[in-house]
């Protein structure tokens, strides 16, 4: 099947917040601040994209949910990877390596 | 790639918890926005500010949250939920129209449900024989002698024939019904008149059918000439030997030959030796199997002229019909040559063999019932949608604002039209529910009252997942088509948005509505006159069945008969028998006058057909003989049964002494064989054999010394095509004899004295046919009875449908003419010219809807005319009568509507918008 621009886009921000939970699960702020704090605020990810990410990425198995308790005692919903979103992320992020070092020998010859 | 399995699950508990979900999207999103804002706050901002800030930059909320649902791929589960909860609501919140709606699906799905059922058991289901569609009847035909297609005997020589040399079939059965008189061994006989089907034993593969106790028969029995066996019938195993387990190896007398029984067929088993209604009957009074046997004669000429077994065949998979027609002819023709003489009257006389698949052929003698009974439901069916959406339509017009206005605050339009049909939906369901309870209740009457005999084979309702599922089908299909017929004008008019114009106009003339509205109202007035015009013809086609004279006195009389065997009485003592059983008959106390004869007019197996030429024909060198019917009558049977003789005289007992070969004739023998010839003093040769009928032998020569009245020898609806001679009986003795006996009370008395006569005079000698002549009447008719109920019932329930649809419209057209009826009667319009007005609208419609109806039975109604007796078809009174009734329901709804209109209160009118 053809990757269209807009999967490829969603692609990559699925391949951003399966970066974000590679250390530890996270909640919804949380990876949002995380992404922001990693690419220097460059990237902006909007709650509006974000939360449907997260829950097209559960419902693809890569990530579960489960309900715990912030840092400041707020109760949160916390995100993590499942051994299958490692995978994915792994293979995901090789791919990503791939692709953005072919656009770049693009940019630095022509 | 999620498997779709995988998904559905997913899908299933999204939709579980989609509470839950909900709950907890909502709380995330506001950790989400307290998280935040708590940023906001440690960067210096105050709280309030802070949350106010990260409002704005969170966006919409809500459209999130849509988002979310959407990436569930929950959103449509819970509109529909949400529409099936508004559905309800409204159901709820207008009871009174909820009803009507509910119950006019309830009778039309009912009814469908009920013919559903039928066809179920007459065509689908595959409940009588494992291998149904493999069995198949072969019979043999002559164009010339029979005008009947569906005549289904065969020959034994041509069933042996086929049953060796055929290839194509796995295995041929044959079976042949045949009287007989069944007695138990010792003191007490207890005799009775039973039909036999003497069968070969591979009917039982053939059909497939295993006993429900002892064992079939084999081909062993018949090779080691081990005849004498007989298998019950269920139900008779039930009635005559108390279902008595013990059965087996128990021996039996039929015709004085001791039997010993082998086995019992199960419940539901029949033998399917013919195809109509006097077949079906025999089957249910065959309680008796007993295997065939060949005779020498069999493999004779005669043995391949002489049709009257059945045989059925079991073709081998895969083999078409055609390609067993094709080699049946074959077989027929290279043996033909065997026997030149046969061959070539087959030849002369347009032989053919019939090929038929069984259940083909059980349906299609009830074809045209079937197709009747479809239209009729079908009829029902199409005024019951036309009345919901006419409903619909006037309620959605009223409701045409509410549309608009979600329409303008952003409802998605299909959405709308979702929700109208999600509610439409629901009455269906409903609908649904009520009908398979009608249904049930509709088949357990109509299996008590006996109408479904009019089907050859008793249709059972099975209430199985096939069933439901058909019928949830229908429910949904009922209310999705009602809906969108409503939905109709709605569009002609520009859709939701633009409605709302329509309903600031405060005229109710020129509307799209309307226009629509009176067009369903047309179609249904036309249906509706249709049904009755169809059961105004079958009530006068009844009627002209009960005014039909039968040529005889049919009060007070009781008719028995019985049959003397050859093998115990000769000639002279049948002779003797009977005289000394007349006597005796006639001495009983409440006896007026007995009279003997072969079979009485009207009972089956009444016609013994023989052939006759005139003298006066055979002396012109005509060789072409004409059938008729041959009766055999005592000297006091036409004073019995009150039939006139019109000339010359009756029998005699100087008749009898001298010998004289005398025969008395019938008016209808008398004009086709006699026209302007005194009849009288004339012979006629008389030819009972077998003979083919264009023998060059004359007969018997007999002279005719009377004429009587005409007789209806078999079916009141069916013209008597025959004429019939009359011998006397002790000239020509009768294979049997039946006692006419004209009573002075109840005809019923004197049978069980006339047992006693039996029980001393010969005590082993059964009685069939006892029978009152009224009950005999009275059963030749029940076919007719059973169709009219039928049909009047219908017609009644299409009357009934279309006085609710009427009631719709009424109310539609009040609703949208309040305005204008108050406007003008506030304004000084006289009330009596607007109710002419109303009126003249009525009397509009239904007179359009009538002459389409008028039309749509002069087109379809002459389809039907088999079904009619001595009606025309085009019927001008039916016609006449039917759409006057009809306008004058219109006429007394239309005043009703007038009345109540013009009663408004201007002030109240106006302040109703």
């Amino acid at each position: 099947m053809a990757k269209t621009a807009n999967d490829l886009l969603q692609g990559t921000l699925d391949l951003l917040v399966l970066r974000a939970l590679r250390d530890e699960a996270r909640h919804g702020w949380g990876i949002q601040q995380r992404i922001n704090q990693f690419s220097q605020d460059t990237l902006s990810v909007n709650q509006g994209s974000l939360y449907p990410a997260l829950i097209r990425l559960e419902k693809k198995g890569y990530i579960r949910s489960d309900w715990g308790t912030s840092d400041n005692g707020r109760r949160a919903k916390y995100y993590q990877l499942t051994p299958s979103g490692k995978r994915q992320m792994e293979t995901e992020t090789e791919i990503w390596r791939q692709f953005s070092a072919a656009i770049n020998s693009i940019l630095e010859t022509i | 790639m999620m498997s779709v399995i995988s998904r559905v699950k997913n899908w299933g508990r999204s939709l579980m918890n989609l509470d839950v979900k909900n709950t907890e999207l909502d709380e995330e999103m506001e950790v989400h926005l307290a998280m935040k804002a708590e940023q906001y706050e440690r960067n210096g901002m105050s709280s309030e500010q802070a949350r106010k800030t990260a409002l704005r930059e969170f966006g919409n909320v809500e459209s999130l949250k849509e988002d979310c649902r959407d990436s569930w791929g929950t959103r449509l589960i819970s509109e529909f939920l949400q529409d099936i909860r508004y559905g309800w609501r409204q159901i709820l919140k207008h009871k009174g129209f909820s009803a009507i709606v509910i119950i006019t699906f309830v009778i039309c799905i009912g009814l469908n449900a009920v013919m559903i059922g039928i066809f179920d058991s007459l065509f689908l289901n595959p409940n009588l024989y494992p291998n149904e569609d493999r069995i198949v009847r072969i019979s043999d035909s002559f164009q010339n002698r029979y005008a009947r297609e569906g005549y289904w005997l065969t020959s034994p020589l041509y069933y042996l024939e086929r049953k060796e040399q055929s290839e194509l079939l796995e295995d041929l059965a044959i079976c042949r019904i045949w009287g007989m008189t069944i007695t138990d061994i010792g003191d007490r006989p207890n005799p009775e008149r039973v039909f036999n089907h003497s069968v070969s034993p591979s009917l039982f593969s053939v059909l497939g059918v295993k006993p429900y106790l002892g064992r079939v028969f084999t081909q062993q029995d018949v090779d080691e000439g081990n005849t004498r066996i007989v298998i019950l019938n269920y139900n008779y195993w039930q009635s005559r030997f108390q279902g008595d387990k013990n059965i087996i190896g128990r021996q039996i007398e039929l015709d004085r030959t001791l039997y010993t029984i082998i086995g019992v067929m199960p419940k539901r088993f029949s033998i399917p030796s013919g195809n109509d209604a006097q077949s079906a009957q025999f089957n249910n009074q065959t309680p008796l199997l007993s295997p065939w046997v060949e005779r020498p004669w069999h493999r004779t000429g005669r043995g391949r002229q002489f049709n009257y077994v059945t045989s059925l065949g079991l073709l081998r998979e895969n083999v078409t019909i055609d390609k067993l027609h094709a080699e049946l002819s074959a077989i027929g023709a290279s043996n033909g040559p065997n026997y030149p003489e046969v061959y070539e009257f087959e030849q002369r006389n347009g032989h053919k063999i019939i090929v038929n698949n069984l259940r083909a052929d059980l349906v299609r003698n009830v074809k045209t019932e079937l197709m009747l009974l479809q239209a009729a439901l079908g009829i029902i069916f199409l005024m019951g949608s036309i009345n919901v959406s006419s409903l619909i339509l006037s309620r959605n017009r009223k409701r045409l604002k509410e549309f608009s206005t979600r329409v303008a605050l952003g409802a998605s339009r299909l959405r709308l039209i979702r929700q109208i049909l999600v509610e439409n939906c629901i009455y269906g369901m409903l609908g649904g529910i009520g009908g398979l309870i009608v249904a049930a209740i509709i088949f357990r009457l109509l299996s008590h009252t006996g109408i479904l005999d009019i089907f050859l084979v008793r249709p059972r309702l099975q209430m199985d997942t096939d069933f439901f599922a058909i019928i949830t089908l229908i429910s949904i299909s009922a209310g999705v088509l009602s809906g969108l017929l409503s939905l109709i004008p709605i569009f002609q008019q520009g859709g939701f948005s633009l409605a709302i114009r329509e309903d600031a106009r405060t005229s109710s003339s020129g509307s799209g509505f309307k226009k629509y509205q009176t067009a369903l109202t047309w179609a249904q007035i036309a249906l509706c006159c249709f049904v009755l015009i169809a059961g105004g013809l079958l009530l006068k086609s009844f009627w002209e069945v009960l005014k039909t004279d039968p040529g005889f006195n049919t009060e007070r009389i009781f008719t028995a008969s019985f049959r003397l065997m050859n093998e115990e009485y000769d000639s002279d003592e049948k002779r003797v028998f009977m005289a000394e059983l007349k006597r005796r008959v006639a001495e009983l106390s409440d006896v007026e006058s007995v009279g003997l004869n072969f079979f009485p007019p009207l009972k089956w197996g009444g016609n013994n057909v023989t052939t006759m030429i005139s003298e006066r024909d055979w002396n012109t060198g005509l060789r072409d003989r004409a059938s008729c019917i041959s009766d055999s009558v005592d000297t006091s049977l036409f004073e019995t049964l009150s039939i006139p003789v019109i000339r010359g005289r009756n029998f005699d007992q100087s008749d009898l002494q001298n010998q004289r070969r005398v025969v008395i004739i019938d008016q209808q023998l008398a004009q086709s064989h006699f026209p302007g010839i005194d009849p009288l003093g004339q012979r006629i040769a008389l030819h009972s054999s077998h003979l083919p009928p264009d023998s060059s032998m004359p007969g018997t020569w007999y002279t005719i010394i009377g004429v009587v009245g005409n007789v209806t020898r078999s079916n009141l609806v069916e013209p008597a095509a025959m004429g019939t001679v009359y011998r006397h009986i002790n000239e020509y003795i009768p294979v049997w004899a039946s006692l006419v006996v004209k009573t002075r009370g109840n005809p019923y008395s004197v049978r069980q004295p006339i047992r006693e006569i039996l029980d001393d005079m010969d005590p082993r000698l059964a009685m069939i046919k006892v029978e009152s002549m009224r009950d005999i009447l009275d059963k030749n008719y029940s076919n007719q009875k059973h169709l009219l109920t039928l049909v009047v019932t219908l017609a009644a329930l299409a009357l009934g449908l279309c006085a609710i649809g009427l009631y719709g419209v009424i109310s539609y057209l009040i609703a949208s003419s309040y305005k204008e009826i108050g406007i003008r009667i506030a304004l000084g319009a006289r009330v009596s010219t607007v109710q002419m007005e109303i009126i003249r609208y009525w009397m509009m419609i239904a007179s359009g809807g009538i002459v389409c109806g008028l039309v749509v039975a002069a087109v379809v109604l002459p389809g039907f005319e088999q079904l009619l007796y001595r009606v025309n078809p085009y019927d001008a009174v039916a016609y006449g009568v039917s759409s006057t009734f009809f306008m004058s329901i219109v006429l007394i709804a239309a005043y009703l509507s007038a009345r109540r209109a013009t009663r408004i209160n201007p002030v109240v009118a106006l302040r109703a918008e």
